[in-house]
């Protein structure tokens, strides 16, 4: 158990770099059609080929919050803490670039760019920075997302 | 096709926009544990028992189940996909989680257009957005930034 801010600094500091290895994951139909659905999004793009196709895409587009289905399924998201007692997910900073489409093998690398301590109200908090990016078959990087967690 | 109705999004023009615009408000819910459920399901993702089980939920100290911040802020980047139409094409968007929804809370969606730039071409458009429950708090503080394709001259 780290109490003290230099344990905890030691033990953030040593948190930097690649988080698993990379995951590679295919965009299936069923999975973006229960994606928008959950996200209430009724964009015909998001469920039928045709309207996609009618609007410029390769195929059904996934929406962007599927890259959350990729967080959740595709590697350890779960840090252990040796202090504090909860973490709390503070805030996400998206970056999109070339959509994802159904049938796209889509490959997601993590890194954890960012770990200090601070000093909040109710004592010492870890502020840890993941980055995942999200790249398509053809090499082309269709997404990025930034979570900051913060530990207390 | 689609159990889901869909709508296609309006076709709107980066001239269509002007700063200080404010969008229609939209209101989600009362949201429900099954809203949390269902993207639970998207997401594959059942790990933090708060998030559909009160028991667990009020064990750990909170004052009830917690639906995701991620899906509340997921609901508002669908609606700012919405409110700019057919032609825009998100390329940023950054949220806060500084309040919690829970079961039965209204979450009111609101935007505005902050900045319109033209930059090599092409229309930007900078956009406030945030998420306000039925007693005012503001618990999403949002922006995005968008591309939208301009009206042929």
């Amino acid at each position: 158990m780290a109490t003290t801010l230099p344990e905890i600094e030691t033990f953030l500091s040593g948190l930097v770099g690649p988080l698993g290895g990379a995951d590679t994951m295919t965009v299936e139909l069923g999975a973006v059609r229960k994606m928008a659905r959950a996200v209430e999004d009724a964009d015909p793009i998001h469920y039928d080929a045709a309207a996609a196709t009618r609007r410029g895409y390769r195929g059904v587009v996934a929406p962007w919050p599927f890259v959350w289905l990729m967080y959740f399924n595709g590697t350890e998201h779960q840090l252990d803490f040796p202090f504090g007692k909860a973490t709390v997910h503070g805030e996400d900073e998206y970056e999109f670039h070339e959509p994802m489409i159904v049938g796209d093998e889509i490959t997601m690398r993590t890194e954890i760019t960012d770990a200090r301590a601070r000093r909040g109200r109710s004592g010492l908090l870890g502020i840890v920075v993941q980055e995942r990016r999200f790249t398509n078959q053809l090499g082309r990087l269709c997404a990025v997302l930034r979570t900051t967690v913060i530990r207390r | 096709m689609s159990r889901a109705t869909t709508i296609e999004p309006p076709d709107l023009y980066f001239e269509d926009f002007a700063e200080g615009q404010e969008f229609a408000t939209v209101t989600k819910g009362p949201m429900m544990v099954g809203h949390q459920v269902r993207w639970a399901g998207a997401c594959d993702n059942y790990d933090s028992e708060f998030h559909h089980d009160e028991h667990v939920a009020k064990a750990q100290g909170l004052p009830g189940i917690i639906l995701s911040g991620p899906l509340m802020a997921s609901y508002l980047l669908t609606e700012v996909e919405r409110w700019l139409g057919r032609n825009a094409r998100l390329t940023r968007f950054a949220d806060r989680n500084t309040g919690s929804t829970m079961p039965r809370d209204l979450a009111h969606l609101h935007g505005r257009v902050t900045k319109t730039s033209v930059e090599a071409g092409h229309g930007v458009l900078e956009i406030e957005c945030w998420i306000e429950n039925q007693r005012g708090e503001i618990t999403t503080p949002a922006r995005a930034t968008a591309v939208v394709a301009r009206r042929a001259r």
